[in-house]
């Protein structure tokens, strides 16, 4: 049932390592290649020099660096900055431009992927379809929090995948949409900065039962909540949610592949995200491609606490298990 | 957005300790310089840099005196709004550097607050735009001559 799914790593799983120069781009291939990754995605306005218009000579390096260590250069992750100018949105020129830039730059890499985002609007997807397919090369618009499946504009994305009907034109799920309880790091945080652990208890209940923002206000202001607080309840509330699985089946042809997203692993477990029913539904739903590990803790769990290298490593070996690989 | 969506974890190195000191011309010091680094997860453009501003020892430094040095050229800080071409890797110091007749000696306080605009991030409309904080102490005693 599982045996079109294929494992690998977003090298943005590494940033704190990256930022602090810790670990070199050899350095995150190489852990990588350790996890049992089959394949790589990279962030092109975070690790390639000369963004957004590196040398052919790097990109052909980087698919060396990757061909050597037996990864495939599976993705090159793309930004779509629609708002870089300071006097106005970018024009729909302007975004394609920015996609074929992108399409060039994957296909000196020799990625077969680029993933965009949603700041490239459902109605330029048909625009932006004859590039994707003269470099043969797929364009992903990633689904990504605080957006879900049912957000009034993914159903016009939907509408657009369905519409054009390319192979070349679709989206890449991150499984943070299904994201249920904020993880102890990130609860931490909003402690430290003075938020009462039994203010946070109580919304943490809230969110567990389902119920809204709006039912945690009166207690929010009962206790005179300070911003901190508030920003936390608002957070937690539009980030997070028990999990309501989609029906993907009708949507997977158009899945370049998954962000399998996680943010602490624990005794093997990743209790942020229901891994066991997401993966459980994508391959019922017949799903042949990769989940690609991106590891988020790292913005509360900086201080090495938990090795990025490890986290990896581990949630490689929950996916393992858990589709039976 | 909040503490952790904004990857506040970045905020802590706006001010990079590395590599500061006064600038020497002719054996005068005409002015100092310290690095700072992006506080973000990736790379923006100098567009993004919606308000860069600078204390010393808790006073506000004037922007006419401030330049801004990365990718091997030199910007005055009231242009980033238009280097909408200019990139910032985040892998990349960039040097602040200050005019200050005598340059600075010993233990100052050096703050630096920046406003940078999400420029992917428009969710609903709106970009995301994240205020970062930073303070350091950075010791100038004899520190000349070991810029980057």
């Amino acid at each position: 049932m599982n045996g079109g799914m294929k494992l690998g790593v977003s090298l943005f799983s590494y940033s704190s390592e990256f930022f602090m120069k810790r670990l070199s781009l050899d350095e995150m291939l190489a852990i990588s290649k350790e996890a049992d990754a089959a394949g790589i995605e990279i962030v092109a306005a975070q690790m390639i020099p000369g963004y957004p218009y590196p040398t052919k000579t790097w990109l052909r390096e980087f698919r060396g660096k990757c061909e050597r260590l037996d990864l495939e250069p599976f993705c090159y992750s793309g930004h779509l900055d629609s708002g870089m100018r300071s006097d106005r949105w970018l024009n729909d020129d302007e975004k394609i431009a920015s996609i074929v830039n992108d399409l060039r730059n994957a296909m000196e890499m020799g990625a077969t992927v680029v993933r965009t985002q949603h700041t490239v609007s459902p109605s330029l997807l048909a625009g932006i379809a004859p590039w994707a397919e003269k470099y043969r090369i797929k364009v992903g618009v990633e689904i990504h929090p605080p957006h879900r499946l049912d957000t009034p504009v993914w159903l016009e994305f939907e509408k657009a995948f369905r519409d054009i009907d390319s192979p070349y034109i679709g989206m890449v799920l991150d499984t943070g949409i299904y994201q249920e309880y904020p993880y102890d790091g990130w609860i931490d945080v909003y402690a430290q900065h003075g938020v009462p652990r039994d203010l946070i208890a109580f919304l943490l209940d809230a969110l567990r039962r389902g119920d809204a923002l709006d039912s945690v206000q009166p207690r929010l202001e009962e206790e005179k909540a300070d911003d901190f607080a508030i920003e936390m309840a608002k957070e937690m509330f539009s980030l997070y949610r028990p999990y309501v699985p989609d029906e993907l089946s009708s949507l997977m042809k158009y899945v370049t592949h998954f962000h399998t997203k996680f943010y602490h692993m624990q005794d093997g477990e990743e209790r942020t995200i229901p891994y066991r029913e997401i993966l459980r539904t994508v391959a019922e739903a017949g799903f042949h491609g990769y989940l690609i590990s991106e590891y988020e803790g790292h913005y509360c769990y900086d201080s090495g606490e938990y090795p990025a290298a490890e986290q990896v490593k581990e949630h490689l070996a929950m996916e393992r298990k858990l589709l039976g690989l | 957005m909040g503490l952790v969506n904004n990857q506040r974890a970045y905020d802590k190195y706006l001010i990079w300790t590395e590599g500061y000191g006064n600038v020497l011309v002719r054996g005068h010091a005409m002015g100092y310089q310290f690095q700072t680094r992006m506080p973000n997860y990736r790379g923006n453009f100098l567009s993004c840099v919606e308000e860069f501003t600078f204390t010393l020892d808790g006073g506000e430094i004037p922007k006419k005196n401030v330049e801004l040095l990365l990718n091997d050229k030199r910007f005055r800080l009231a242009d980033l709004p238009s280097l909408f071409m200019e990139y910032w890797n985040v892998a990349d110091c960039a040097v602040i550097e200050v005019a200050k007749d005598g340059g600075l000696e010993g233990r100052r306080e050096i703050g630096a607050v920046m406003r940078l605009r999400y420029g992917y991030s428009g969710y609903f409309g709106a970009c995301k735009v994240v205020t970062s904080r930073c303070s350091r102490i950075l010791d100038f005693s004899g520190k000349e001559g070991d810029l980057p």
